[in-house]
């Protein structure tokens, strides 16, 4: 143990500060730092709030800790645990569950203690082996009391582990591949512990949240057959594009997925909500958070926060419905926060509660774990985008407040262009036919409020707006100016 | 005069040490540099990452001014990775920085920051790709920082180009390995050594010991000294050691003692070639041996391999130990199923469940576990298989343990999961039968003692199965029938087995 201390010390000191201080955050926002008693490690797999309000923290560790926020004391609630990388605590009830590699198990505190005494399995129905990237995230669950889960691939790399069950379920040489039953299916579990498969071709689907009116959301990870993360709408019987997942899907029995076009894959998979620009904005996302503190958090009510594991950074997407689907506009929120964040809940106060881990793979900042929160200070309007919407012809803007209005219907304060992603079994994608338009018919609105455009439009391409220099009424330059709207859908 | 002592001593060293004689070494060295210099020879680095440790294989190299350097670099690792090279004094951290903060830029550029500290780069090389690049080897002496600048790498990913060697280098290093009870430095010139070997690695490392005690070392070559300074070694070992220089001895830390802060000795040297010898026994216990030198413009060289920081050699273990409680843990065990249950007992039994199979599928005495493979020690990704810290004994594991109605059956067992407090209970059921089975450790401490309770009363027989061959099992119902002991529906409610090794394992 002070082997380790030593070696990593002088590290920490020499990274620390250079990362806060160029923190971008909108105006009206703060981040709190949490202090963790030095006997924990907190690598942050799950969060939420229980009845009295406390904070539950599972981690990769596979712990589970109560964190009191208000006297800020830290008390065990469960150990032992197989990473737990989600956490659901009904807040009525206070019956509180846990994903873990192996299961999702129910964690029972008999005799009032305030610590776990049963762990009952509530299901353990998917496939596993001693490949470390088998990991199993969780937990949301519908107004019906269906519990949501995600399974991650299994790391097809030679060596890992020492296993021989790697090379299994690779589709037009994959890196990852599917060593188990369901790996990259999305799961439901009934009330009454029953496990449905849901959707599949997810790689690495590291977080689920769902908003107000119950739909499912998902994020997955850049890699092979991912041209860059993505937001994802979890739909039954949905394929999202990784075909590994297949071999599981009846549907695919006894039929050669090598033998399958990827043009075929491409028809069959429904193309992500959002696309978020790899390394530009994120390189692994995590768990998607509905904004809905009733304005609590500011002006973006209904939106969706999500944290990148390797950027630290928080993203901010509006979706909207476009012929039936899903598609809209990320924006960076704030940029970078200390670690890579996995995880966000809004509190009971409508703070933002962020879960972070960097260990294994770094990420932005100096600390291999933490906890954070975002708080809004209740007044101040931030001055960004609030959200993009598609029209007919073009998109239209709407800022968070007034904007000059000489700059708004400038045309030299727009820098627009647009490309595609390539869908294939390598790695990753360069960027398609990146195209940059100039910006026609220019409208703002009475209020300078809102501002649309005419641009050239086209489907399955992620839009790139930047604002040059546009500061709001109040001369407030806009903190975060670039926005990226995924195009999968004109208005018909 | 400093680029004049360029890296020739790779070259040529014989030559140096031959025209030493006759002319003095500053000579020698001014002609020879300028002859380095312009023959400085192509030479090829291969450079790899190594997958899922967020590491380059090779931390540092070195290469002669001038020359013609190709770089071959290899993406082992399932993420995106590049490499860059920078000035001398470059801070790699502030470099990083740079390249996350290029932001929409930062794919189109590589993650290459647009600042002078950046001398040569690659591109981004996605998983199993390799990719090289060809450059010119600085003139200027110095050591030139290389890393990695996508997200978060910078930490870990980054290593040392030499080019010209360090000032203060060890050349011809030799070790011989003694064997024999000392409490303090034998006079090895009387001893004859069991092995010595020349070391290429140019590093002290008392790793080829062939035992853990009673051993001492002897390490010679020449200290090379390429510019006149007073030099500050320092030596800590466990046990006792003695540095010597041009046969005078520079640090005495003779005698049996843990490493403890490092003893420090000083001495002026002119340019040169200088003996050195480092002298080392160990009685028992700990090993340790390191030693380092500051000075001639070098903040502090290392002349030993660092047990401490080494990649092979970092302390990953995580060791669980049980004190007056049960320890439940979930975890990869070698041995063991992808699902599996460690039990750690107060008194030194432990054992592992198999909640795929409802059955204990190994003992084992003694410490309980090292999740270090598990928990990556605060660092790595873990998922690695965590270590038992004792004794295995079997249980007769062998496959299905519960048939209902008879011997054959293929009874569902379906896992439902564990009572932590207390003496850990375990919920399964067979054939639909809800069944508990309490585990804990045989009264002489030596096996496990199974409490099984059918929540209802079965209504047919219950077999039970255990391979016995080498074990005593004790059963408190039942007919046995060869490895299956029979159970009618009353004897099955409750029934309590003890499974012990009839010899030591």
């Amino acid at each position: 143990m002070k082997r380790f201390t030593l070696s990593l010390a002088p590290l920490f000191l020499s990274a620390a500060a250079l990362v806060a201080a160029d923190m971008r955050i909108p105006q009206g926002y703060r981040v709190e730092t949490i202090d963790i008693p030095k006997n924990i490690t907190l690598g942050v797999g799950g969060l939420a709030f229980n009845r009295a309000g406390e904070l539950m923290i599972s981690t990769r560790e596979g712990e589970v800790w109560r964190y009191d926020t208000v006297k800020k004391t830290w008390n065990l609630f469960a150990e032992g645990l197989h990473e737990a990388l989600g956490i659901y605590v009904d807040r009525k009830t206070d019956e509180t569950w846990v994903m873990q590699r192996p299961e999702m198990t129910k964690l029972i505190d008999t005799d009032g203690d305030g610590k776990a005494d049963i762990y009952k399995t509530v299901t353990a129905a998917w496939g596993l082996t001693d490949n470390y990237h088998e990991y199993a995230f969780g937990l949301v669950r519908d107004d019906a009391g269906n519990f949501y889960g995600t399974l991650n691939t299994t790391l097809s790399w030679v060596g890992w582990a020492g296993s021989d069950r790697w090379d299994i379920g690779r589709v037009h040489d994959s890196k990852m591949g599917r060593a188990a039953k369901y790996r990259g299916w999305s799961f439901m579990v009934t009330p009454q512990g029953e496990f449905v498969p849901f959707s599949n071709g997810m790689r690495s689907p590291c977080g689920l949240g769902r908003n107000k009116a119950g739909e499912i959301f998902y994020t997955d990870n850049q890699g092979d057959w991912n041209a860059s993360s993505t937001l994802q709408q979890v739909v039954k019987g949905r394929f999202h594009g990784h075909p590994s997942s297949l071999m599981d899907d009846p549907k695919f029995a006894g039929k050669d997925l090598n033998q399958i076009s990827v043009e075929e894959y491409d028809k069959m998979r429904t193309r992500p909500a959002i696309w978020f620009p790899h390394g530009e904005l994120a390189s692994s996302p995590g768990q998607p958070e509905f904004d809905e503190t009733g304005g609590k958090f500011g002006p973006f009510e209904g939106q969706v926060i999500i944290g990148d594991q390797t950027r630290s950074n928080l993203m901010r997407a509006a979706l909207e419905k476009v012929d039936g689907e899903y598609q809209g506009v990320v924006f960076d929120f704030i940029d970078p926060l200390q670690c890579g964040v996995v995880r966000n809940i809004f509190g009971p106060d409508g703070s933002l509660w962020t879960g972070e881990t960097g260990r294994g793979w770094r990420s932005v900042g100096e600390v291999l774990f933490g906890l954070q929160r975002v708080v809004w200070d209740g007044q101040t309007v931030p001055t960004e985008m609030h959200h993009v919407s598609l029209t007919a012809d073009g998109f239209e803007i709407t800022f968070t407040q007034p904007m000059k209005r000489e700059q708004l219907v400038d045309a030299a304060t727009y820098a627009v262009k647009s490309w595609g992603y390539l869908y294939q079994g390598e790695y990753g994608s360069p960027k398609l036919d990146e195209t940059s338009f100039p910006v026609t018919n220019i409208k703002a609105s009475v209020d300078n409020t809102k501002v649309s455009f005419t641009v050239p439009l086209k489907e399955a391409k992620v839009y790139q707006i930047t604002l040059r220099n546009l500061k709001s009424h109040a001369d407030q330059p806009v903190t975060n100016p670039t926005g990226y709207y995924t195009l999968n859908h004109l208005r018909k | 005069m400093r680029l004049n002592i360029a890296g020739q001593y790779r070259i040529n060293r014989g030559v140096i040490l031959n025209h030493c004689r006759f002319w003095g070494l500053s000579l020698a060295l001014a002609m020879l540099a300028a002859h380095a210099v312009q023959a400085a020879a192509p030479v090829t680095i291969h450079i790899s990452t190594i997958h899922g440790k967020m590491k380059y294989d090779v931390e540092s190299f070195e290469v002669d001014p001038g020359a013609e350097v190709t770089l071959i670099f290899k993406n082992e690792d399932e993420m995106q990775h590049n490499w860059l090279l920078l000035k001398p004094g470059s801070k790699t951290l502030v470099v990083a920085q740079k390249a996350w903060a290029l932001g929409i830029e930062a794919v189109k550029k590589d993650y290459v920051p647009d600042m002078p500290e950046v001398l040569f780069h690659t591109k981004v090389v996605n998983p199993r790709e390799t990719t090289s690049i060809t450059f010119t080897a600085p003139m200027e002496l110095g050591q030139y920082p290389y890393v990695c600048t996508l997200p978060g790498h910078v930490y870990s990913m980054k290593g040392m180009m030499r080019v010209g060697g360090s000032p203060i280098a060890l050349r011809d290093l030799q070790y011989s390995y003694y064997e024999g009870e000392w409490t303090s430095l034998p006079d090895f010139s009387k001893l004859t050594p069991k092995k010595s070997a020349a070391i290429p690695s140019q590093k002290i490392d008392i790793a080829v010991a062939e035992r853990a005690d009673h051993f001492g070392m002897t390490f010679k070559g020449s200290l090379v000294v390429k510019k006149a300074d007073e030099l500050t070694f320092k030596l800590s070992s466990d046990d006792g050691s003695r540095l010597l220089v041009d046969g005078k001895a520079v640090i005495e830390n003779d005698g049996i003692h843990p490493a403890g802060d490092p003893k420090t000795g000083k001495v002026a040297f002119e340019a040169g070639i200088h003996a050195f010898e480092l002298q080392y026994f160990e009685a028992t216990g700990e090993q340790a041996l390191i030693v380092g030198v500051s000075g001639a413009g070098v903040p502090n060289l290392p002349l030993s391999v660092s047990r401490d920081t080494g990649p092979k050699t970092v302390d990953t273990s995580f060791h669980l130990h049980v004190m007056d409680k049960p320890l439940v843990i979930r975890a990869f065990v070698d041995g063991g199923p992808a699902r599996s249950i460690s039990v750690g007992l107060p008194g030194g039994v432990n054992y592992l469940f198999d909640p795929e199979n409802c059955a204990v599928r190994f003992g084992w005495t003694g410490m309980f576990l090292d999740v270090g493979p598990d928990r990556g020690r605060g660092v790595d990704r873990g998922g690695g298989w965590c270590k038992i810290l004792g004794p295995k004994f079997s249980v007769g594991y062998d496959g299905p343990v519960f048939a209902m109605g008879s011997a054959t059956t293929k009874s569902v067992m379906r896992f439902g999961g564990y009572k932590k407090t207390g003496t850990p209970e375990f919920y399964f059921s067979v054939d639909g039968r809800d069944v508990t089975q309490k585990i804990s450790a045989t009264t002489d401490g030596q096996g496990l003692q199974y409490d099984f309770r059918f929540q209802e009363q079965p209504k047919e027989s219950v077999f039970f199965h255990i391979k016995k061959d080498g074990l005593k099992v004790v059963c408190s119902a039942g007919q046995w029938q060869g490895d299956v002991l029979q159970l009618k529906p009353s004897e099955a409610a409750a029934f309590q087995v003890t499974v012990s090794p009839t010899a030591q394992p």
